[in-house]
């Protein structure tokens, strides 16, 4: 460890070129990136370069129609964010539940969909809330939809020099809920997480996406369709509902749970967000 | 008595507070070597050679040490001697040390590491209880894998159950428990001139470790010293396994002449560390119409990992203790501590108790679920009185406030108003209330009083400071505040000039380990010992000063001497008098050493005075459980605790409060997980999951005086109590908020719903 090369870009371009390197890497809040080098999962690491100071990464701005978020807002920063908390409750209420309250004081928003966990709680909100990601590189920028950009666990769209600058979201208001469940109160990964984010132009949409029941964050398309051609949304709906994204989840057996409890908590999950933004 | 009974401040607590104590991995030494161990990849295998040569050529590294190198015997002293301080010929457990990589720097000796390359023939490994004492299975230890068996046998249980009204009959499992002490394992070994070796570290027991490095190295007891270090945490899981890795860093040291520093990362701390046995309980027990145990028939079974080190003594207490504080003419327990291929086990708060607790304190739930009775009434029925006879058909003969915390507890918890069947619940969100009532022997016992003796060196300064070295170790528990209470009072001294230091095998003689719940009693009636001893000299200066003719006529309180018929009148301090009995020539010291009161044992039948005497406890739990998701929190805890005398009030309610949150964590989340080839899979805090500060439940504290008349101030001894029985309340107020019994800790949300399969 004592051998990686440790650079502070002071520019994006920077910050993209000295990620051009083979074996180098980005750095943000390093919640989860200085706990896998601990546990060996980089031997062959050669540089860091820290991202974390860079101005443009850090705020959350509004751009016509459009919130932006950048990816180098921390979890504390975006659960306290007014107009999060106003027009995107889902993923405020995610970020609230990051960990603990010296762990969302550094884990970033970018860091937790960068590291592409199965189990990272803002992801099924970004889900719901239909995020583009925005991708910078030595040779520009693209967007690409959150639910085109993960691979496999650990796995993302991101090329070697490129960086999440941020997340937009449409300046839509939403209503919504994360809900999760973990071994016990606080530092705990999910054993299932679940978001939920309703708008309403003129008709209703529902966007539902759950984490930690398949290797990437599952959209639940079939439950949101049933939800959209429902005329109310009465116990029966709900409990419907609640049987789709049952079936929807793909989970595994593991250390933290079994894949019976994952497959039941989907249903229940969906139940209790449904009833409360009923 | 000016301090004891009071709640005085912690005399480590200001250091530890602003981050000023020094724990090892503080301390350096110039020359110094860092040592890191290669460990057995494999559960079980044949061990045919270490290829060192790779690791022996990178630059900084020093060398590679392997158990041909061991200067004295390949073995750690504990009970049989069977654990080697390095594997030789074969691997028994995932994590086993194989080598030591000594180099310049804990960078390169960790590299180094990775490149020793182990040749191990992999063995089918045995990997639990009842795959361990299966006929057919392969015989890891001895022809049966049984490490030690023991017997209790009352009356004629067999008989007496064929008659009992009513016979209930169950299996109870309990899991690992990882000690999860905040400071992990390390020491460092710093030889000195003729082949003397000190070892400073973080340990329980200095003096196992003496015995260890001495073993290690081939020295004599004289050659070898072990100072403790502010040691941050033990619970158990520091009385043996220190003795390892100091008896690793000792060898070093030796091999190389020159310092050497062995600390352990987390990782292999769980993966390497003794835990808490895993245990099997199957009982069975009769009673009549009214719920009073008649008859009691218990096979115990505890998973004891690769090698015995503790596992006989660990057995010892959980046999003798397994029906719980409950009267009973007709009683046979059985049990086993058998071999596997698996981390040893050791000591861990409440020694072979929890496990057997769980179970017993389960069934009688059980039992009054079914004849239909308050879990409360029943333990009523049933729990030791002064009079009673125990297991091991010993009399209660005093200090038994079991009643009293049983009372105190349920009162406190309004029990009565909020106990109802889990039939007459209903809703979403489900409250219950759970009860177990538990005690516990003070001190080594029977089984261990060969060992039941402590040390203390007292010596009064020529400036009135009091020094007082002890065989018993502060980890935490708060040790050197309640001693120096007792030393206080015991000698006159004000409490603020009494410090009790941490332990030194070359200051007392060999006072056995610091478990059992034995310190506050044994080195506190040790330091009584030597008070009594300085006392009569004190009184003899001030005297002298007063102009009293005979010292019965004087009185020293709290650093203040002064004429019995005039206490208003003049006062001699205490530094004056430590002054004056210098100029008199007076011996300042003097020397304590206490013998445990007596025990008794039968090895055929296990009968006997098992131990001097029982300290009582009464928890009562509550919780809400959330019927959809099996999720729960325990929302308070109510726990009455007679220990004889609080010495010092707040320090009880501490031991309390933790002890209690560590049994919660083992009734609730705690589990050591092992693939099918017996690599253990969360040797980690993200993956062992404990409790944090958002689980913990409101705790209430509450002290029962029963005074024992040996101990001092009527002081009995309780540490390890706490964490004993709280595990079965939560099961039972599970049961009593869902009515759904977990016979299998711990108790997760999907056991709840049955979908933990
Ligand atoms: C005790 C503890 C508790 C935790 N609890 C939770 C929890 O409850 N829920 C949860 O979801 N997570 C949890 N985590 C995981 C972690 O905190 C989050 O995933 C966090 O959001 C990661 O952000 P970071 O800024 O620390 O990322 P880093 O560790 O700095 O980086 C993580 C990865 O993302 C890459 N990366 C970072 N930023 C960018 C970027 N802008 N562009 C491209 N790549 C980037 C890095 O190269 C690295 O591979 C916990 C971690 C710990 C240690």
């Amino acid at each position: 460890m004592s051998n990686v090369e440790f650079i502070k870009p002071t520019s994006l371009q920077d910050a993209c070129e000295a990620l051009m390197k083979p074996d180098y890497l980005a750095i943000a809040g390093g919640s989860d990136l200085i706990v896998k080098m601990r546990n060996g999962m980089y031997p062959n690491l050669k540089g860091l370069v820290d991202i974390s100071g860079l101005p443009p990464l850090n705020t959350i701005r509004t751009d016509e129609n459009a919130v932006i978020i950048g990816s180098g807002c921390t979890m504390n920063q975006i659960a306290k964010d007014q107009l999060i908390k106003d027009y995107f409750p889902a993923l405020a209420k995610a970020a609230s539940t990051v960990g603990a309250l010296q762990i969302r004081n550094s884990a970033t928003i970018g860091g937790n969909v960068a590291n592409a966990s199965p189990a990272g709680d803002t992801i099924p909100a970004l889900f719901t809330l239909v995020a583009d990601i925005m991708i910078i590189g030595c040779n520009g920028r693209r967007q690409i939809p959150i639910v085109e950009f993960f691979l496999s666990p650990g796995k993302t769209k991101l090329a070697p020099g490129e960086i999440i600058e941020g997340f937009k979201l449409l300046l839509r208001k939403t209503r919504g809920e994360f809900l999760k469940l973990g071994e016990r109160r606080a530092h705990a990964i999910s054993k299932i997480n679940m978001a939920v984010s309703t708008w309403n132009d003129g008709k209703n949409h529902y966007r539902i996406a759950m984490g930690s029941v398949a290797p990437t964050v599952l959209r639940c398309r079939e439950a949101e369709e049933y939800l959209e051609s429902s005329e109310q949304l009465d116990d029966n709906t709900i409990a419907r509902a609640a049987e789709i994204v049952s079936e929807t989840a793909k989970p595994i057996s593991d250390l933290r749970s079994t894949k019976a409890y994952r497959k039941q908590m989907a249903g229940v999950l969906l139940k209790r967000a449904l009833q409360n933004l009923r | 008595m000016p301090v004891v009974g009071k709640s005085m401040p912690r005399k480590d607590a200001l250091d530890k507070l602003r981050g000023l104590s020094r724990y090892i991995d503080d301390y350096n030494f110039s020359d110094i070597l860092h040592v890191t161990t290669v460990r057995s990849p494999h559960a079980y295998g044949r061990l045919n050679g270490v290829d060192k040569s790779a690791a022996e050529k990178m630059a900084g590294v020093v060398g590679v040490i392997t158990a041909d190198q061991v200067p004295g015997k390949n073995s750690v002293p504990l009970v049989f001697d069977d654990e080697p301080f390095l594997a030789q010929g074969y691997v028994r457990f995932h994590g086993e040390p194989v080598a030591l990589v000594v180099a310049e720097s804990y960078e390169v000796a960790q590299a180094a590491a990775a490149l020793v390359k182990l040749d191990i023939e992999p063995l089918k490994p045995v990997l639990g209880i009842r795959e361990s004492i299966e006929e057919s299975a392969p015989k890891i230890y001895g022809n049966d894998n049984v490490f030690s068996r023991y017997n209790v046998e009352k009356g004629n249980a067999e008989e007496a159950m064929k008659s009992a009204a009513h016979v209930f009959e169950q299996e109870y499992e309990t899991p690992y428990q990882e000690h999860a002490y905040l400071e992990t394992n390390g020491v460092i070994a710093v030889p000195g001139n003729e082949g003397t070796m000190t070892v400073y570290g973080t340990m329980q027991c200095p003096f196992y470790v003496h015995d260890a490095v001495a073993q290690a190295l081939g020295r004599e007891r004289n050659q070898v010293k072990i100072v403790q270090t502010t040691t941050g945490g033990g619970f158990g899981g520091k009385e043996d396994f220190p003795s390892l890795v100091a008896g690793h860093a000792a060898i070093v040291a030796q091999l190389f002449n020159r310092p050497a520093k062995l600390i352990y990362k987390r990782e292999e701390d769980i993966i390497a560390s003794s835990k808490r046995h895993p245990g099997l309980i199957k009982m069975k027990i009769g009673t009549d119409d009214k719920g009073k145990i008649t008859a009691a028939l218990i096979d115990y079974y505890v998973d004891g990992g690769a090698y015995a080190t503790l596992t006989p003594i660990v057995l010892w207490r959980g046999t003798v203790h397994a029906l719980g504080p409950y009267e009973c003419d007709h009683v046979h327990i059985k049990s086993w501590g058998v071999a596997t291929n698996k981390v040893p086990c050791g000591a861990y708060r409440g020694f072979g108790s929890p496990q057997v607790i769980f179970a017993g304190e389960s069934m009688m739930d059980e039992i009054a679920t079914e004849l239909n009775i308050d879990p409360v009434e029943i333990r009523r029925i049933n729990c030791y009185k002064v009079g009673s006879s125990t297991a091991t058909s010993q009399i209660i003969d005093q200090s038994c406030g079991l009643m009293e915390t049983l009372e105190k507890a349920s009162e406190k918890a309004d029990w009565a108003e909020k106990w109802q069947r889990p039939e007459q619940r209903s809703g979403v969100m489900r409250k219950g209330v759970g009860v177990s009532t538990v005690y516990y022997g003070v001190g080594l016992g029977a089984g261990g009083k060969h060992l039941d003796r402590v040390g203390t060196s007292m010596t009064i300064m020529k400036d009135g400071s009091v020094h007082c070295a002890i065989g018993n170790v502060e980890m935490g528990q708060g040790a050197r505040t309640v001693l120096a209470q007792i030393a206080a009072d015991a000698l006159g001294a004000p409490y603020e000039l009494v410090n009790v230091v941490e332990a030194d095998t070359s200051l007392v003689p060999d006072s056995g380990p610091t478990v059992a719940s034995r310190t506050t009693f044994m080195s506190g009636n040790s330091l009584m010992l030597a008070a009594e001893q300085l006392r009569p000299r004190l009184l003899q200066v001030a005297a002298d000063l007063l102009g009293a003719p005979v010292i019965d006529e004087v009185e020293l309180v709290d650093g203040k001497a002064f004429l019995k018929s005039q206490p208003e009148g003049k006062q001699i301090g205490f530094r004056e008098l430590a002054e004056k009995l210098y100029a008199y020539r007076l011996m300042p010291s003097a020397f304590g050493w206490f013998i445990a009161p007596d025990s008794s044992y039968d090895k055929e039948t296990g009968q006997g005075n098992a131990y001097f005497v029982y300290s009582y406890c009464t928890n009562i739990a509550e919780v809400e459980v959330d019927m959809e998701t099996g999720e729960y929190r325990v929302t308070r805890i109510t726990s009455a605790h007679d220990m004889g005398k609080a010495i010092n009030p707040q320090q009880v309610e501490g031991q309390i409060e933790g002890g209690t949150l560590q049994g919660m964590g083992y009734a609730t989340m705690e589990e050591i997980r092992h693939d099918a080839d017996g690599r253990m899979l969360n040797n980690a805090f993200a993956t062992y999951i404990l409790p944090t500060t958002e689980d913990t439940p409101e705790l209430d504290p509450i002290i029962v005086e029963h005074a024992y008349d040996r101990g001092p101030y009527g002081a009995k001894g309780f540490g390890e109590v706490p964490l004993m029985g709280v595990a079965p309340a939560i099961a039972n107020a599970i049961y009593n908020a869902t009515g759904v019994r977990i016979r299998r800790l711990p108790i997760k949300p999907e056991k709840i719903l049955g979908l933990d399969k």
